[in-house]
């Protein structure tokens, strides 16, 4: 079993990314990216400033290409996202482990005159437990097989930041959520919600699928039956991140939530390789573990919840020791609204539907759901996508 | 410096009993040596009897021999996982080993206490012109490693063997970071000298 089936395999059982890809860290390997080259010349218009409209952004202006990118949120970055200020390191409120082998980070510059280097944190757990039944048990064997990846010094954010932004920054519109597209005629046409109108002649959607799947942006002809049911098989469930700063140490590098192979409620120390003094614990909420938090009242009712939880799994630890805490909600930020892809079945020609151009050519998808051959649902793999779908409108 | 201690008792007690066992000519293992299929790793070792003995048995109207031996062997391992940690490992053992002269197999069961070195790389750097990792940071420790072990093999011929073992070991942490590790090994046992397997494992 290759890497990308065993994710495959471990979507099919629900399994959260942050384990999926590690467990086969000798799998780690470069990505084959496609060779960004062809003869397209007119205007590209990008819909979405995540990982994946960043990267088209960031390719269509070393080739040179007119496009805009529209994005519904005040800010670049879409699921990526970067607190600072919290604790005496960046923390990545959004994608935050790199599941892959991190020279993959050269490959998304793709520019081999880039003279700056990336320090990365071996991503591996010393003392993990379980808390299950009302009992914490130290599961350290699992320290033999996991292995991800994260950055030291910066975040996902900070890299598409640093590396990619600089070239596309005055591209990006923002506070622009798109309503309606129009590919029936010869161009493609975009308007916002204000009204504002947008054209070329290329147009690459890279919305998070629950953005297609509810049916936020209108599109003329409507979006085909096959590329909707395709939409509809995937589970985008909702996600939630909690960081605290406590005033001591108490807690394990991870603790999961009802067993090693149920990667869907983990507590884990954020500081984890980061030469950090301050001690933040991250929690990792998705699926039907993150629905009972989001029924809840407040953001603060949610950090009493996890507070609670901490003082039984710790002795009390947790309310002792506890600072200060800041909740993401992903489910609740209205352009992103959920998660990542997980798919529930036949993942290769879900995959090759949805990113089947429509409009003859005109109408392209890319993003974390819409990697061919590649590594869906993480951060390189929606960037890897946008490479996939350049190249196709490179070549149209 | 308990470390060094452990050594040199090791040496002390190898070099006692290989004087006991020079005259049978001294068996070596040669194995490859891991966790896992990708986390290569190779190990030597060698083995001297504390005392043998043997017994009969009768099986369909033929008599066959049980060798049986207490053993003690030092061994000396290795594995890694690439671009991330590489372990040493000292190891002495005392095990119960029998061989039927019928199928000519053995097993032998032994418990061990080893001296774990463990290189952890924490940190590195991603070259993001060229891809290129470097600028390691390894950090270092020392472990106590108690384990279990288990070994079946078939005698070749007079002088070699093969056999595959498996461990079950428990890395000792005072960081609350113990861990249990399952280590499987293959290889072969070679004795040049020996006129009898039972000389070997």
């Amino acid at each position: 079993m290759n890497r990308k089936e065993f994710i495959k395999q471990f979507a099919l059982l629900g399994i959260g990314a942050p384990l999926m890809a590690s467990l086969l860290g000798a799998c780690d390997g470069k990505e084959d990216f496609p060779t960004v080259e062809g003869d397209f010349s007119g205007k590209v218009l990008i819909v979405g400033a995540g990982a994946a409209g960043i990267t088209a952004g960031y390719l269509l202006a070393r080739q040179g290409i007119d496009f805009q990118i529209v994005e519904a949120a005040a800010g670049f970055g879409g699921r990526v996202k970067r607190l600072d200020g919290f604790a005496d390191f960046p923390i990545d409120l959004g994608g935050e482990w790199i599941h892959t082998d991190p020279s993959i980070l050269s490959e998304l510059i793709s520019d081999s005159s880039v003279q700056a280097k990336v320090d990365i944190v071996n991503y591996r757990p010393q003392t993990v437990s379980v808390w299950k039944n009302n009992q914490l048990k130290k599961r350290n064997f699992v320290s033999n097989f996991y292995r991800e990846y994260k950055f030291k010094r910066t975040t996902w954010y900070g890299f598409f930041e640093k590396f990619m932004i600089p070239r596309i920054e005055d591209k990006i519109l923002y506070n622009r959520p798109i309503a309606s597209i129009d590919y029936s005629a010869d161009k493609v046409r975009a308007t916002d919600v204000h009204g504002n109108a947008y054209e070329a002649d290329r147009m690459l959607v890279t919305v998070p699928i629950s953005i297609l799947q509810q049916n936020l942006i209108s599109f003329e002809p409507a979006l085909p039956q096959r590329k909707m049911d395709a939409l509809d098989s995937i589970d985008f469930p909702p996600i939630l991140k909690v960081f605290i700063e406590f005033s001591e140490r108490f807690y394990p590098d991870m603790t999961v939530i009802d067993g090693i192979l149920i990667q869907e409620k983990l507590y884990y120390d954020a500081a984890f390789g980061k030469d950090a003094e301050k001690h933040i614990l991250g929690l990792f909420v998705i699926g039907d573990y993150a629905v009972e938090y989001n029924e809840m009242a407040s953001e603060e009712a949610v950090v009493q919840s996890v507070i609670e939880e901490l003082d039984d799994m710790f002795d009390g630890q947790a309310s002792a020791n506890y600072v200060k805490s800041v909740v993401q909600n992903w489910t609740k930020e209205p352009y992103i609204r959920g998660s990542y892809s997980h798919f529930q079945a036949d993942y290769t020609s879900t995959i090759e539907t949805l990113v089947e151009p429509l409009g003859g050519n005109k109408l392209f998808f890319a993003g974390e759901a819409m990697v061919l051959n590649g590594d869906t649902s993480t951060v390189h793999g929606a960037a890897e996508s946008a490479y996939q779908a350049i190249q196709k409108i490179m070549q149209s | 410096m308990k470390h060094l201690w452990i050594i040199w008792i090791y040496c002390g007690i190898g070099s006692s009993l290989l004087a006991q066992n020079s005259a049978e000519g001294l068996p070596i293992s040669v194995s490859y040596f891991s966790q896992a299929v990708y986390q290569p790793g190779a190990k030597i070792g060698t083995q001297l009897n504390l005392r043998q003995w043997q017994r009969s048995y009768e099986r369909k109207s033929n008599t066959y021999l049980k060798e049986q031996s207490i053993f003690v062997g030092p061994q000396l391992g290795f594995w890694m996982l690439p671009n991330d940690h590489r372990f040493v490992l000292l190891n002495a053992e005392i095990g119960y080993r029998y061989q039927k002269s019928r199928r000519q197999t053995f097993s032998a069961f032994s418990i061990g206490l080893g001296h774990l070195l463990q290189s952890r790389v924490e940190s590195f750097s991603v070259d993001l012109g060229g891809g290129d990792i470097g600028d390691k940071d390894r950090v270092s420790s020392h472990h106590f490693m108690p384990s279990l072990n288990y070994a079946f093999g078939k005698a070749i011929n007079s002088k070699i063997s093969w056999f595959s073992r498996l461990s079950y070991g428990l890395k000792l942490a005072s960081n609350d970071a113990s861990r249990a590790f399952f280590l499987v090994e293959v290889g072969v046992w070679m004795n040049p000298f020996s006129s009898s397997v039972n000389q070997q494992q």
